[in-house]
């Protein structure tokens, strides 16, 4: 009994110090963004008293409202097109039937090992002949920044890894009933593949949140920049304003922190459920 | 006689081509004088943020304002040097580069040229019609134009220039006994001992007492090369001289400090800027754009002592320092585009011009008539005026397309030969690596 008492401990003990690792560097962030220039050069670790004109400076100078406005359209069209496209995709490497199957999946899985900085290139070609040759401008627009990473491989792969799981009895009673592929996807699936869906939906959010140098690459100007290239400004070539910094980094987390917060169940639901926890 | 035949072809080919290059030159320079900027767009990519941006901006909307041609500028910030560099890349080998000017650092432009990403800016130099007059010429520093200027091609243009300095804490050098900053590198180990015995008198937190921070950086590193008498590349700067005696002397140096003690590691960005201003370590070696930095730090701080700038020790009797600095690279396009670009970038460094870039960002200035301007300025900046002073005893880092690459490997083996690793191993290696890349 005392032995399991002590295992337990040591099991809390050893969480506790992770998470106190984990959740220092946010610490430190939000303990920062309240300091003067000067406690965040001394390096104190508490400020003296609060300087809420930080956030107000940072926001203004980096004008974090366009940027705040640009990540949030960029983040929805990304989310909702990702989903779109990953259920679609999945749907059939999960639940059909034809030949090929496999080697498809095997090649949507391949896709996972190219290093992002490979696709950098071809993807921007790809984007410059659409920005000449569509009717709507792609190169300093919105489909430049969003529909290269709406086929996500990852999402297919957790999302066909969650279909498979569910019993072929539905899929017969459906088709008693006369429904067919796309009203079985759309009317029993669907609503089944909340947690994964939400997952896929919060992989994207992060991704697309924090993306840097494709948006810098496809922009030349502030109109669809995100809020990453607003906190980069802080940075400046002779030295960083940290408490500036800060208050700008904490600016940008917030929105992803309430988004985990919110949907933190089905989140944890959709990976353990989708076999990729380990 | 075959063989003579075909030596004598050889020659034949690589003389006509001589010619024809000559005669490509004259072409150029013939159609530069013919052309009409009238109306043409300009996009200028560059990397400064906030204030700087907006002095840049405002100086971009008072050409568009006043010059005769109608040219507009459009200045647009692309990131930091390595978006701009990942960018430009991008951009040359799609064939869709959209910017005409770009900043650039020297090895950057080179790999750019090779690619023909940008153009050469000499022909428009030298051009009567829109070019500089001899006065207008040897007006500018002209050891600035040649950091640029690379088998006679002009790759980029100097808008301002920085400068590695040795800053000091003047105050607790008085503590240890000494009234100005150390003029050789034993000096300058000398104090660095007895600033780790002494601390600071008015440091808060005199547990941490050092004389100097290391920045794992090249620039760091070919300063402390150059103040005794060497340099990162071979007479005429197409090798690699990284085996030499003054490289192994300032890591030497450098590794007998920090395995004393004395000095540390800078483990984070800007690390020796604060560590200075607040007193923990007596020197720092840093760019001289960071002045304005150190200046509103030390008053942050809360400190309030007395500190100033110098070049790093030396060992000869005339001081070398190094100067480095990103320069503006006119982008291959149409010959009138290529034009406008340049007419802004003229206009840009002429002494009025870059008195009011100066005091936004304080960079150095390219041109020597710009100092009447500033005496103000100096005035109110005493530590850049001391830095100013000493732009005539500039070097420059190598201008050969791999240096980027090679930098990297030079911070790679900076810290292998500071953790003690076999230094004749450390140095043979990156001599090797180095001019590897040249090869490839």
């Amino acid at each position: 009994m005392a032995i399991k008492g002590g295992k337990t401990w040591l099991v809390y003990g050893g969480l506790g110090l992770g998470g106190l690792a984990a959740g220092f560097p946010f610490a430190w962030m939000l303990l920062a963004s309240f300091m003067t220039r000067g406690e965040s050069l001394r390096r104190v670790f508490l400020p003296e008293s609060l300087q809420w004109g930080n956030y107000l400076k940072a926001w203004q100078e980096a004008d974090f409202g366009l940027y705040f406005e640009n990540s949030l359209i960029i983040a929805v069209i990304q989310v909702s097109g990702t989903l779109l496209f990953s259920l679609l995709a999945a749907y059939p490497l999960a639940r059909m039937e034809f030949r090929g199957r496999d080697t498809v999946f095997a090649g949507v899985l391949a896709t996972l090992m190219i290093p992002e900085t490979v696709t950098i290139v071809p993807n921007f070609l790809t984007i410059t002949w659409l920005h000449r040759n569509m009717p709507f401008a792609w190169l300093n627009n919105w489909p430049a920044m969003t529909i290269p990473f709406m086929a996500s491989a990852f999402s297919i792969f957790l999302l066909r890894q969650f279909m498979r799981g569910i019993p072929n009895e539905l899929w017969d009673s459906a088709r008693i009933d006369g429904a067919g592929h796309v009203r079985f996807l759309f009317q029993i699936l669907l609503p089944l593949c909340r947690a994964p869906l939400l997952t896929v939906g919060m992989f994207t959010y992060i991704g697309s949140w924090n993306a840097l140098a494709w948006p810098l690459l496809v922009t030349n100007t502030p109109d669809w920049r995100p809020i990453s290239v607003g906190l980069q400004q802080f940075v400046s070539e002779a030295g960083a304003e940290v408490h500036l910094q800060m208050a700008g980094a904490v600016i940008a987390t917030v929105p992803v922190l309430l988004a985990y917060f919110l949907i933190q169940r089905e989140f944890t639901e959709g990976i353990s459920m989708s076999g990729l926890k380990g | 006689m075959k063989l003579k035949n075909g030596i004598a072809g050889v020659l034949c080919a690589v003389l006509s081509a001589c010619g024809g290059q000559q005669e490509t030159t004259q072409e150029q320079q013939t159609d530069i004088e013919t052309l009409n900027p009238e109306g043409q767009e300009v996009v200028f990519w560059y990397q400064h943020t906030r204030e700087r941006e907006e002095a840049l901006q405002k100086l971009i909307a008072d050409f568009n304002q006043s010059n005769s041609h109608g040219i507009s500028v459009r200045g647009e910030y692309v990131g930091r040097y390595g978006d701009i560099y990942n960018k430009m890349n991008v951009g040359i080998q799609s064939g869709s580069l959209a910017a005409s000017l770009v900043v650039a650092y020297q090895n950057q432009a080179m790999a750019y040229y090779q690619a023909d990403g940008i153009v050469d800016i000499m022909p428009y130099m030298e051009s009567p019609k829109w070019g500089f007059s001899p006065e207008e010429r040897q007006d500018y520093v002209q050891a600035f134009l040649r950091q640029d200027n690379v088998g006679g091609a002009q790759i980029g243009f100097p808008p301002n220039r920085s400068m590695e300095l040795l800053y000091y804490n003047l105050d607790w050098l008085r503590e240890l006994g000494y009234d100005k900053p150390p003029a050789n590198w034993d000096e300058f180990a000398k104090m660095c001992r007895l600033a780790k015995q002494r601390p600071f008198s008015k440091s808060k937190d005199t547990s941490r007492s050092l004389g100097f921070l290391l920045d794992i950086d090249t620039s760091r590193l070919a300063a402390m090369v150059f103040s005794r008498g060497g340099d990162l590349v071979n007479a005429d700067g197409t090798a690699y001289l990284l085996d030499s005696p003054e490289v192994r002397a300032a890591l030497e140096l450098m590794r007998e400090l920090l395995a004393a003690g004395v000095i540390d590691v800078a483990g984070e960005q800007d690390a020796e800027l604060n560590e200075f201003v607040t007193g923990q370590i007596l020197f720092s070696q840093d760019s001289s754009s960071g002045l304005p930095f150190y200046k509103s730090g030390i008053e942050d701080s809360g400190l309030d002592f007395e500190w100033g700038v110098t070049h790093p020790p030396q060992t000869g009797e005339t001081p070398v320092v190094d100067i480095y600095g990103a320069s503006v690279s006119i982008c291959a396009s149409t010959p009138e585009q290529q034009l406008a670009a340049w007419l802004f970038l003229k206009w840009l460094t002429a002494p009025e011009q870059q008195a009011r870039w100066v005091r936004a960002s304080n960079y150095f200035p390219v041109r020597k008539s710009t100092a009447k301007e500033l005496q103000g300025y100096f005035a109110e900046n005493p530590h850049y005026g001391v830095a100013f002073s000493m732009l005539d005893y500039g070097k420059s880092e190598p201008t050969i397309a791999s240096y980027q690459q090679v930098r990297r490997l030079i911070q790679k083996a900076m810290v292998e030969a500071i953790e003690g690793e076999n230094m004749d191993q450390v140095l043979a290696n990156l001599q090797l690596a180095a001019n590897k890349t040249i090869e490839q």
